[in-house]
């Protein structure tokens, strides 16, 4: 006779968001999902602060996501959740303010921050194998970002800048600066996935 | 290269602050940026954490949300384990059961007992007796105030020169009885009925329902046995109803 149940289920610091995700499906306990909801209170606060100005509503807005988490969560397959909650916060916040009629100032934010956003997940995927890569190959791929892409990246990982640093060497706004290291990041990980795939 | 696309932690709300203040240099900066890249989650955040007007507000709704998940995560899984849950369940059952069993004695007996009311008797003893009839006489005051305790009392001074006087050994048991002491109440109905044929039912009556007090049904049942043979209007209804209770007569 199995006796887990006896265990205390505490420490699930050592657990992954994928792992407490699967316990919850798996077992149906809440405890996995409030521990792995307990994690980004404070991020889903503030991205719904993005879209909506009163607090009380931005905490009205998390706990509804939080219950459409609950009830949607043991029935989908979820590969990166964060990626998923993002998607989950922007929908729901942009439903809010579409029901609502809210002003266009914040529609424009929402659309705005979705167009940054949108293409930034999942970075870390398919990655594993990188270090099999020849440096040529690295090379290649840096070469292939667009001027200013690789300028930001170049800047930002091999010579340890920081967004302001590279704004003050480069004359790039902060926002500008964000978008060419997310967009060339992308890039870049696109052409070294490529490389693998062709990989002998 | 391969740091590049290494997977970091997602920042606390402490380095929210710390980065939008420009407080953060060297590796914590570092950190922080390069998790910007890669997070949308914490870039959006940051945004929004850029846009926030009343500080005191976002920390008493950041509390409020804290609070509701860290209590849901503790409280639920207790409420939801279902093994822990059906062994409460069980032990909950087995403590009412037990209990329901134990109380059976209490039960039966707070059904069927009645104090008996003393109308009466006249003076017993002699001359000598005089000191004694007084103490006989607050007995019985005391017994017809409800103070049993005390009419206990003034029977156990009485009785031992009064062996004989089964009217006060009689009521000296009911005295006792409401006092729980039923070993000493048990003794005296058994005197009373014994040697009072007056009083053969009553006494045993009481007896039956000092025994069913001490929860010895077997012995109370044979007592209301030997009522039931009896004539007596009152307690022979009185026994059937016991047996009826105690399962050995339908």
């Amino acid at each position: 006779m199995s006796l887990r149940w006896l265990k205390p289920k505490k420490g699930f610091a050592n657990l992954s968001d994928e792992q407490l995700l699967t316990a919850f499906q798996e077992t149906g306990e809440e405890q996995y999902f409030f521990a792995l909801f307990g994690r980004y209170t404070h991020l889903l606060y503030y991205n719904c602060k993005q879209y909506l100005s009163d607090e009380e509503d931005c905490k009205d807005m998390v706990m509804t996501i939080i219950e459409k988490a609950y009830e949607q969560l043991p029935n989908i397959k979820i590969e990166y959740f964060k990626s998923w909650l993002f998607s989950v916060i922007r929908n729901q916040c942009i439903s809010h303010i579409r029901s609502y009629s809210r002003t266009a100032n914040q529609t424009a934010a929402w659309k705005k921050h979705q167009e940054v956003q949108e293409a930034v997940f999942p970075l870390y995927e398919g990655m594993e194998k990188e270090s099999q890569l020849s440096s040529e190959q690295i090379q290649a791929a840096l070469q292939a970002l667009e001027e200013n892409q690789r300028r930001c990246i170049h800047l930002f990982y091999f010579e340890n800048k920081s967004y302001r640093e590279i704004m003050t060497l480069t004359g790039f706004s902060a926002k500008e600066v964000k978008s060419y290291l997310q967009n060339g990041k992308r890039r870049l990980k696109g052409s070294l996935l490529a490389f693998q795939q062709n990989k002998p | 290269m391969e740091a590049m696309f290494k997977e970091t932690a997602c920042l606390s709300l402490g380095e929210i602050e710390a980065y939008h203040k420009g407080d953060l240099s060297g590796a914590q900066l570092r950190r922080v940026e390069h998790h910007l890249i890669d997070c949308a989650l914490c870039d959006g955040a940051l945004e929004g954490f850029n846009k926030r007007s009343d500080r005191v507000q976002d920390q008493i709704q950041l509390r409020k949300l804290n609070k509701a998940v860290r209590s849901s995560s503790r409280s639920r899984p207790f409420f939801f384990n279902k093994a822990v849950a059906a062994i409460l369940i069980l032990i909950v059952a087995t403590s009412l059961l037990i209990y329901w069993q134990h109380n059976k004695g209490e039960r039966l007996f707070a059904q069927l007992y009645e104090t008996p009311v003393y109308e009466g008797s006249q003076q017993r003893g002699n001359s000598e007796g005089m000191r004694h009839n007084a103490i006989r006489q607050k007995a019985f005051v005391s017994f017809g105030q409800k103070d049993y305790a005390q009419a206990a009392d003034l029977f156990e001074t009485y009785l031992p020169e009064e062996a004989n006087d089964f009217e006060a050994i009689f009521y000296a048991g009911i005295a006792q009885m409401e006092g729980r002491n039923l070993e000493k109440a048990i003794q005296y109905f058994q005197s009373t009925r014994l040697n009072d044929e007056e009083q053969y039912e009553g006494a045993t009556w009481y007896l039956a329902l000092a025994y069913v007090r001490q929860k010895e049904y077997e012995q109370a049942g044979l007592l209301a046995q030997e009522i039931e043979m009896t004539s007596h209007p009152i307690y022979r209804a009185k026994a059937v109803a016991l047996l009826e209770k105690l399962g050995i007569k339908n």
